[in-house]
C-alpha cells in the first residue's frame, strides 16, 4: 500500500511538472519555476533599513600646479571641501535603492542612485564631472581666446616673431577642460528570462585647447574654444535559457559641436600676399552614429559552444561647408557640393565556437570582420593655399575604407593535472582602399604553458611569432607630390615579429605572495628602406607582499620598461641618408606599509611612490649630428594617512600627501613665443611642481 | 573585451569630434588611433606614442621640408634653422587638423 501512494505521489508530482514546464516551453522560458511564496532566508538574514556613511572635511593645498591638479582638481593653492557619503536602503518584497556620491567639494565629484525592485526593475541615475588641467604657461597676444574669433591688438601684423610687440601684448591664458555627464536608465524584467535596458547619457565638454594657424612659410599656436555635446543612447534586450542566450542592442550616439570654426588674425604680415589677413580653421563637424548588435549563445552539445557577435552600424556627417577662404580677392571656383554628405557604414562580426572535446582537450575557433565601408560621395575641389593663392591644381576626397577578416584557431591540452599546454594559429588580412597597399595579411604562430607544478607556483609562458606580407606596395596617384618610392608605412609594411611574455607568482609562504612578469617583443620591418625599421620592447617587472603580522603588512612593487625603435629618412628623396632613434625608458617603484597601531582604534599607513621616465632621441646624417637632450619626467609622492576609530559609528581620518614633479622636453623648454621667427608659439615650459596637501574628516557611520 | 567591437569605436564614446567622417581624411586616424596613441599612458602630450617630427615621418617623406632630417641643430641657440618643424608642436604648428579636416581648402590639413 505505501508503494502504491508513494507511486501515485510521485505520478503526481511527476505531472505537475509535466504541466508547469509545459507551460513554460509553450512561453519559450525553460525549466518550470519554483513557488518561493513560502521560502524564507534563514542562513543569511538581509538587513533591512537605512544605512551608510557620511564624510566630510576638508584639504588644504600649498601650491598653485596645472599638472599637479591635473586630474584631480586640487590645482589651485587654498582650502577645498571634501565630502562623501553612501546610503542604502532595503525594504519589503526586495525594494531597495542605493545613493553614492564621492568629492563633493572638488571638479571630480560624481553622484549615483540606483533603486527598484531586485528581479523586477531598477532605476539609474548618475552624474559625474572630470576635469582636464593642461596648461598654466601659455602665452598669446591675441583677444578673445575661449571664443570663435581671435583678434590682435594694435602692432600686429609684423615680418617676424622679433618684429612683434609681444612684450607688450602677451597675455597668460590658461588651457583647461571640463566633462559633464548625466546619465539616467531603466532595466526591467518583463517575463522570466528575459531583461530589458533603456540609458541615456549627456555628455558636455567646454574649455580651451591649444592648436595652431598657418599662412605657408609662417604659424601661430592659437586657443580653439571647445563647446561639445555627445549624447548617446543605450537600449537592449536580452533573453537567457539553458542553452540560448540572445541579447539585441542599439547604441545612438549625437555629437554637436556649438562652434563650427575658428578665425584668428594673421599675426604675420606677408609682402607677396598682402590679403592673407584672416585664417579659418574648421573645428570638428556635428555628427551621429547609430548601430544595432546581437550577441547570441548557443549550447551546440553538453561541451560545445557557440557565440556570434554581430554589429551594423552606419555613421553620418553633413555639416555645411565653411567658405574655402575668408581672402576676398581670390576668385575660388565654386564647390561642387556645400556639404560632404559624408557616410560611412560598419559592420562588426565575432563568430565563434569552442569544444570541451574530451576531458583534457579544448578547441576553439574564431571568425573575426571588421569592415568600415566609407561611403563618403567622391568630388574634385578647388582649394586655396592658407587663404593666400588658388591651388594650381584641384584635389579629389579619398574616402578611406578598411576591411579586416581574421580566423583564429586555438587548442588547450591538459598535459598533466596542473599543467596545460596551449597552441593557436591567426590568420589575418587587412583589405585597403585608395592606400600604397591593397591587401596585407599575416600569419602568427603561437605556443603557451600554464602550470601550476608546485604548490606554491604559478607559472605562466608565451612565445609568438607572425609575420606579415603585403600584395603590392603601390603609390597612391591621387597624393601629391608622391612620397619616396623607397617608403614602406609601417602600418601595412612587410613585418616579422617576436614576442614572449613570463608570467609567475610564489605563495611563498603563508603570508608572503610574490609575482613576476615579463614581456618582450622585437618587430623588425628589414624590407623598408625609408621609414621605420625595427621596434623592440621589454617591460619586466615585480611586486611583493608580505604580511609582516597580524597588524602589519607591507606592499613593494617595481618595474622598468624600455621601448625602442629605428627609422630612416632620405633628405635626396633617395636611397637613405640619415637615421632616427628613439629609447624610452621608464622606471617605477613604490612600496607601503599598513599598520594596526591599537586594536580596532588607530590605524596607520604611508605609500611612496617613484617615477622616472627618460626619452633619448637621436636623429643624424653622415655629419653625426649629437642626440637631443633627454626628455626627462621625475616624480616623487608620499602619502601619509591614520584612521582614528573614536567610537563604532565615528572615525577621524588624517592624511598628508607630499608630491614634487620635475620634467624636461627639448620641444618646448626655452622656447618663448618669438624664439622661431616665422612660428609665434605659446612659450609653454616643461611643469614643475612641489605640492603638500593635508586633509582631515570625519566619518559617520549610520 | 572592448567596451565596444573595435578600438576606434570605443575611443568614439568619449571622443566622438574624431569620428568624422571628414572630408579630408588622415588614413591612419580612421584605421587605428594605436598608431600614434598609447590609450593607457605616455610620457609625452597627448599620449602620443612618439614625438614629432619623428612620429610623422615614419609615414611622411616626400621631397622638401617632410624628408628633411631635424637634428639638434635645429635646437635654440644651436645655429641651424628648422625650428619650426621641430620645436613647440613640431609639424603640428601648420598641419594642425591632424584628425582630419571638413574645410573645403584642408587639403593638407592646415585649415
Amino acid at each position: 500500500m505505501k508503494t502504491a501512494t508513494q507511486l501515485s505521489l510521485f505520478a503526481m508530482l511527476s505531472t505537475l511538472s509535466a504541466a508547469a514546464a509545459a507551460a513554460d516551453s509553450a512561453t519559450g522560458a525553460g525549466p518550470a519555476a519554483p513557488d518561493t511564496r513560502k521560502w524564507q532566508c534563514k542562513l543569511c538574514p538581509i538587513e533591512k533599513g537605512l544605512s551608510g556613511t557620511v564624510e566630510a572635511g576638508g584639504a588644504y593645498v600649498s601650491d598653485s600646479s596645472s599638472k599637479f591638479g591635473e586630474y584631480n582638481g586640487l590645482n589651485q593653492q587654498g582650502g577645498y571641501f571634501l565630502g562623501d557619503f553612501s546610503a542604502r536602503y532595503r525594504g519589503e518584497d526586495a525594494a531597495y535603492w542605493n545613493i553614492d556620491g564621492a568629492n563633493l567639494g572638488l571638479d571630480t565629484r560624481s553622484l549615483n542612485v540606483e533603486g527598484g525592485r531586485q528581479g523586477t526593475y531598477k532605476l539609474l541615475l548618475n552624474y559625474q564631472e572630470l576635469r582636464h588641467f593642461i596648461s598654466d604657461s601659455a602665452q598669446t597676444p591675441f583677444i578673445g581666446s575661449g571664443g570663435s574669433s581671435l583678434t590682435l591688438p594694435a602692432g600686429y601684423p609684423a615680418a617676424t616673431t622679433t618684429a612683434m610687440p609681444l612684450s607688450t601684448t602677451l597675455r597668460q591664458v590658461d588651457l583647461d577642460m571640463k566633462r559633464k555627464e548625466l546619465g539616467a536608465g531603466v532595466s526591467w524584467i518583463p517575463a522570466r528570462a528575459w531583461e530589458t535596458n533603456v540609458s541615456y547619457r549627456h555628455q558636455t565638454r567646454e574649455g580651451t585647447l591649444g592648436t595652431a594657424g598657418a599662412f605657408f612659410v609662417t604659424a601661430s599656436q592659437l586657443v580653439k574654444p571647445v563647446d561639445y555635446v555627445t549624447d548617446q543612447i543605450d537600449a537592449s534586450a536580452s533573453f537567457t535559457d539553458n542553452r540560448f542566450q540572445a541579447k539585441l542592442a542599439y547604441y545612438g550616439s549625437n555629437f554637436t559641436n556649438n562652434d563650427p570654426s575658428l578665425t584668428w588674425q594673421n599675426p604675420f604680415s606677408i609682402p607677396a600676399f598682402p590679403a592673407a589677413i584672416e585664417g579659418q580653421l574648421a573645428l570638428p563637424p556635428d555628427n551621429q552614429f547609430h548601430q544595432v548588435a546581437a550577441n547570441l549563445g548557443y549550447q551546440l552539445a553538453e561541451r560545445t559552444r557557440a557565440t556570434a557577435d554581430i554589429a551594423v552600424g552606419r555613421g553620418t556627417q553633413n555639416q555645411q561647408f565653411l567658405a574655402p577662404t575668408l581672402n576676398g580677392t581670390l576668385a575660388v571656383p565654386a564647390l561642387p557640393r556645400t556639404s560632404l554628405d559624408g557616410r560611412v557604414d560598419t559592420v562588426n562580426a565575432n563568430l565563434a565556437v569552442n569544444s570541451a572535446v574530451t576531458d583534457r582537450l579544448r578547441l576553439k575557433a574564431a571568425y573575426i570582420y571588421n569592415d568600415r565601408d566609407n561611403q563618403t560621395p567622391q568630388s574634385t575641389y578647388s582649394w586655396v593655399t592658407t587663404d593666400m593663392f588658388v591651388a594650381p591644381s584641384q584635389r579629389t576626397n579619398l574616402p578611406y575604407s578598411f576591411t579586416q577578416d581574421k580566423a583564429q584557431l586555438r587548442a588547450d591540452y591538459k598535459a598533466a593535472e596542473r599543467t596545460t599546454t596551449s597552441a593557436g594559429y591567426d590568420y589575418d588580412s587587412v583589405k585597403r582602399t585608395f592606400q600604397e597597399v591593397n591587401k596585407a595579411y599575416e600569419n602568427t604562430f603561437w605556443g603557451k604553458l600554464a602550470s601550476r607544478y608546485l604548490d606554491w607556483v604559478d607559472l605562466t609562458l608565451k612565445y609568438a611569432y607572425s609575420d606579415r606580407n603585403y600584395s603590392s606596395y603601390q603609390p597612391v596617384p591621387e597624393i601629391t607630390p608622391p612620397e619616396n618610392p623607397l617608403l614602406r608605412k609601417y602600418n601595412m609594411a612587410d613585418r616579422t615579429r617576436n614576442s614572449g611574455e613570463l608570467r609567475a607568482s610564489f605563495a611563498a609562504t603563508d603570508t608572503i605572495s610574490i609575482g613576476l612578469q615579463f614581456d618582450a617583443s622585437k618587430d623588425d620591418y628589414s624590407k623598408s628602406d625609408i621609414g621605420l625599421t625595427s621596434a623592440k620592447e621589454y617591460n619586466f617587472g615585480g611586486d611583493i607582499t608580505w604580511m609582516l603580522s597580524d597588524e602589519t603588512s607591507l606592499h613593494l612593487f617595481a618595474n622598468r620598461q624600455e621601448i625602442k625603435s629605428e627609422q630612416s629618412g632620405s633628405q635626396t628623396y633617395s636611397t637613405p641618408d640619415w637615421a632616427g632613434e628613439n629609447k624610452d625608458t621608464i622606471n617605477f617603484a613604490g612600496a607601503g606599509v599598513k599598520h594596526i597601531v591599537i586594536k580596532d582604534k588607530l590605524d596607520v599607513g604611508v605609500d611612496y611612490t617613484y617615477t622616472r621616465s627618460k626619452g633619448a632621441i637621436s636623429v643624424s646624417t653622415a655629419a653625426n649630428e649629437p642626440a637631443f637632450p633627454d626628455l626627462s619626467t621625475r616624480r616623487d609622492s608620499v602619502k601619509l594617512y591614520a584612521n582614528y576609530h573614536l567610537k563604532d559609528n565615528v572615525t577621524l581620518r588624517a592624511g598628508y600627501w607630499y608630491e614634487r614633479y620635475s620634467s624636461d622636453s627639448w620641444a618646448v623648454d626655452g622656447v618663448t613665443p618669438s624664439t622661431i621667427s616665422n612660428v609665434l608659439t605659446f612659450g609653454q615650459q616643461s611643469p614643475q611642481y612641489h605640492v603638500h596637501v593635508i586633509a582631515m574628516s570625519v566619518r559617520y557611520k549610520f | 573585451m572592448l567596451v565596444k567591437p573595435t578600438v576606434n569605436q570605443t575611443c568614439y564614446t568619449c571622443h566622438a569630434e574624431k569620428r568624422g567622417p571628414f572630408l579630408w581624411e588622415h588614413a591612419p586616424v580612421a584605421e587605428d588611433c594605436t598608431l600614434c596613441h598609447f590609450p593607457h599612458g605616455s610620457s609625452r602630450p597627448v599620449l602620443l606614442s612618439k614625438s614629432p617630427p619623428l612620429l610623422c615621418q615614419q609615414c611622411h617623406t616626400v621631397a622638401g621640408h617632410p624628408s628633411v632630417a631635424y637634428t639638434s641643430n635645429s635646437l635654440p641657440g644651436r645655429g641651424g634653422g628648422g625650428g619650426a618643424f621641430l620645436l613647440a608642436g613640431g609639424c603640428v604648428n601648420c598641419h594642425s587638423q591632424v584628425h582630419g579636416s571638413n574645410h573645403p581648402s584642408g587639403v593638407k590639413l592646415m585649415r
